[in-house]
């Protein structure tokens, strides 16, 4: 093992493929590829690491220098949206009418209502019902190239922007270097295939009552894998284990889901959408992702 | 509100989330973009044009890109033929030796309205090496009743700098041949003024006895294209173009007139065909910046060319995409152009005075300015394919009355203002 000259991403080499590995988007970030010399992983790690950060800056809330942050900030003004941020929003919309309003990335500010630590929760039910008049998908208008907001909405595109960047950053990889990868941000995971080279990726699922070790393995020579679970954020009310995945209609976190859902399919931007969406759908999440003719697993 | 949790949704997911991941960078290896498009060009009383042209690109396996470009343009009507306006009726015989054209008093002569089509073959071939190397190469092939074109061109590009940074050297070398309708005269030589008889079937006297003509040109272009940051991209280019062989105009003459004590001074004695030289060396240099202006894109370049002919020229040109709603996009144009004159230029020359090495008056060598004003309104049509209209007007202003300008010609326009409309109808799609 020896570590990379650049202070941004570390390599490491191992059998038959170079392993790239960063932190961004609040996760470690992780590229697998089958490629041979140091330089060529270098290459890429920085091509990897720049679009990570790219889209990261582009999109993250936590920002002050962004378009995420002029929307929120507008106070009922029209923005001017650039051509990729538009394709976002138009996709968040779709999402949104797709689950019927039970995905909206205006729900963010719900989450300032609940803490979820693992400890008794002490919801403010004036608070919720505040925070929902400012929340749905609906309120926003949404053109060709501009959108405008209520006053005190707020945009977070969390539930989108990491598989997003998961499956830019494998893409762009793939284009420029024509061999098998993998690109895993936090559990979020793309992988594409060199048909040449008939490269199998195995990735572990794990149980989130477990601290380590994975209960299952997936083989994947191309597609995608996402996990959405509760394992980690959670919080107890009335006696109850309340994840923290919240309903965007109620305000309030959903009962009965599953502990983890782990779906697979072709892109990371549709499988990480289906295992948020199943969370959503709780008690029915296995219903749901029966109905979608994917393969899942979920954890209760 | 009840949900439906055994609704399948993966369909249409699948398609919303082809059309977020699908536009750019994301792998689109097998994918082929057809553009064509016509052209309509019409220059106030001279000439009409027609121009149709199909291009086809596909990318193929290994990220290799072959693309085939096929044009075909028509061509009617008549340019100055190099003479000056005369007091008296001027005759001039068209180049075949078979027509005769009266040009009247006071009026600009044309040479003799013409048709002509050319078609035109390109297809190039680029192939990457490695992430950051890629080369191209190409061959071309045109032909027209007095023009063929055979050429190969050759190019390099590297990135650097995190493929913020491209350079590229590029190459090509044609070899044409000239083939006058008639022969190729020989420089300054005389045409029959006045013809008093009718043209025989022999062509004029003037006549070489080799009918065709070779020329060679020979092109190198080294360019650097930055990105500056991630909404600005700038390009410099060098090029440098050698040309030898016959490249005189075969159609163009001079008058050599009278001289200032003549009592006819201004007048023709007779006619010459032009006489320029076997050589020419071109060099440009051209930066052009193109920035993003959430969402519309500003364009701006200029060009700065010289040559050993003593032509200097500079073009700077600008356009502004305005992106509408509903994918629509408005964009006007605008160029403006001006150039010196080339050292062998001469309206005319003077009977007696001794003929320089070289001489033309062929107004592209003279010295004018143009202006170019047009507009492009772009519409997305069904399955993702779009429609491009557009309109330009072109306006070529020189001197009308040089200061060498003797007698009668003091009188006259000897640089008429060029208008040229061009409408263009083009269409793209993806396959």
């Amino acid at each position: 093992m020896a570590s990379s000259r650049h202070c941004e991403f570390s390599l490491r080499e191992a059998d038959h493929y170079w392993a790239i590995a960063y932190a961004a988007m609040a996760s470690p970030c992780e590229v697998l590829v089958s490629c041979k010399t140091r330089s060529e992983a270098e290459e890429l790690a920085s091509l990897a690491f720049q679009e990570t950060k790219r889209i990261e800056q582009k999109f993250s809330r936590y920002r002050d220098d962004n378009i995420i942050h002029s929307i929120n900030c507008s106070n009922g003004e029209t923005v001017r949206l650039d051509e990729e941020t538009a394709r976002l929003l138009r996709y968040a919309g779709q999402c949104h009418n797709l689950s019927d309003g039970l995905f909206d990335i205006t729900s963010g500010i719900l989450r300032k209502a609940w803490t979820f630590d693992g400890r008794i929760a002490e919801p403010d039910g004036d608070l919720i019902k505040s925070f929902l008049e400012v929340v749905g998908w609906t309120k926003v208008e949404l053109r060709d190239s501009d959108i405008k907001l209520w006053p005190g909405m707020e945009l977070d595109l969390g539930g989108i922007g990491k598989e997003y960047a998961v499956d830019r950053v494998a893409g762009l990889l793939s284009k420029t270097s024509g061999l098998s990868l993998m690109v895993n941000f936090g559990g979020d995971i793309r992988v594409i295939g060199e048909s040449k080279e008939h490269r199998t990726w195995s990735i572990g699922i794990e149980d989130p009552s477990k601290d380590a070790g994975a209960v299952g393995v997936i083989e994947l020579t191309e597609g995608a894998v996402a996990t959405s679970g509760d394992s980690r954020r959670f919080c107890y009310f009335r006696g109850i284990r309340l994840g923290h995945i919240l309903n965007p209609l109620t305000g309030w976190p959903v009962t009965g889901a599953p502990r983890s859902v782990t779906v697979i399919a072709k892109n990371c931007t549709e499988t990480g959408f289906l295992a948020t969406l199943a969370m959503l759908h709780g008690d029915s999440a296995e219903t749901f992702l029966a109905a979608q003719d994917v393969t899942y697993h979920c954890i209760r | 509100m009840q949900l439906n949790s055994s609704k399948s949704i993966r369909g249409a997911l699948a398609t919303i989330t082809a059309a977020l991941l699908g536009a750019n960078a994301v792998s689109v290896a097998g994918q082929g973009k057809l553009e064509s498009s016509l052209l309509y060009y019409s220059e106030s009383g001279r000439v009409r044009a027609g121009e149709g042209i199909v291009n086809i690109s596909k990318q193929l396996k290994g990220d290799r890109n072959i693309g085939v470009k096929l044009t075909l343009d028509g061509l009617t009507g008549a340019t100055p033929n190099g003479a000056v306006p005369s007091s008296k009726a001027q005759t001039f015989t068209g180049a075949s030796g078979r027509t005769q054209n009266v040009v009247q008093p006071g009026v600009i002569p044309l040479d003799g309205s013409f048709r002509d089509m050319r078609f035109a073959v390109d297809a190039n071939l680029s192939q990457p090496w490695n992430r950051v190397t890629s080369s191209v190469f190409g061959g071309h092939f045109s032909a027209e009743q007095d023009y063929y074109s055979f050429g190969v061109n050759s190019g390099i590009t590297r990135d650097f700098n995190r493929k913020n940074t491209t350079v590229g050297l590029s190459g090509s070398y044609s070899h044409d041949i000239v083939a006058p309708r008639g022969s190729a005269p020989i420089p300054f030589a005389f045409l029959p003024v006045p013809p008093d008889q009718p043209p025989s079937d022999d062509e004029h006297e003037s006549g070489g006895v080799h009918s065709t003509r070779p020329k060679e040109v020979f092109d190198v272009v080294l360019g650097v294209s930055q990105i500056l940051d991630r909404k600005t991209i700038m390009r410099l280019n060098y090029s440098y173009n050698r040309t030898s062989g016959y490249l005189n105009d075969p159609y163009k003459i001079l008058s050599v007139v009278n001289d200032q004590n003549s009592p006819d001074a201004g007048d023709p004695v007779n006619y010459i065909y032009e006489s320029r030289p076997r050589t020419a060396g071109r060099q440009a240099l051209y930066g052009q910046v193109r920035r993003d202006l959430a969402g519309n894109t500003i364009d701006l370049s200029y060009r700065y060319f010289w040559d050993n002919w003593g032509i200097t020229s500079h073009t700077v040109d600008f356009f502004y995409r305005w992106q509408l709603k509903g994918d629509k996009a408005l964009q006007p144009h605008l160029r403006w152009y001006h150039q010196s004159q080339a050292n062998f230029y001469r309206p005319f020359l003077v009977n007696g005075v001794a003929f320089p090495q070289y001489a033309s008056a062929d107004v592209r060598l003279a010295r004018f300015s143009a202006v170019t004003a047009g507009l492009q309104y772009s519409l997305p049509i069904t399955g993702g394919s779009r429609l491009n209209i557009a309109a330009e007007y072109y306006t070529q202003v020189g001197d009308r009355s040089p200061p060498e300008a003797i007698g009668i010609l003091r009188q006259y326009d000897l640089f008429p203002r060029m208008k040229v409309l061009m409408f263009r109808l083009g269409f793209e799609s993806g396959f």
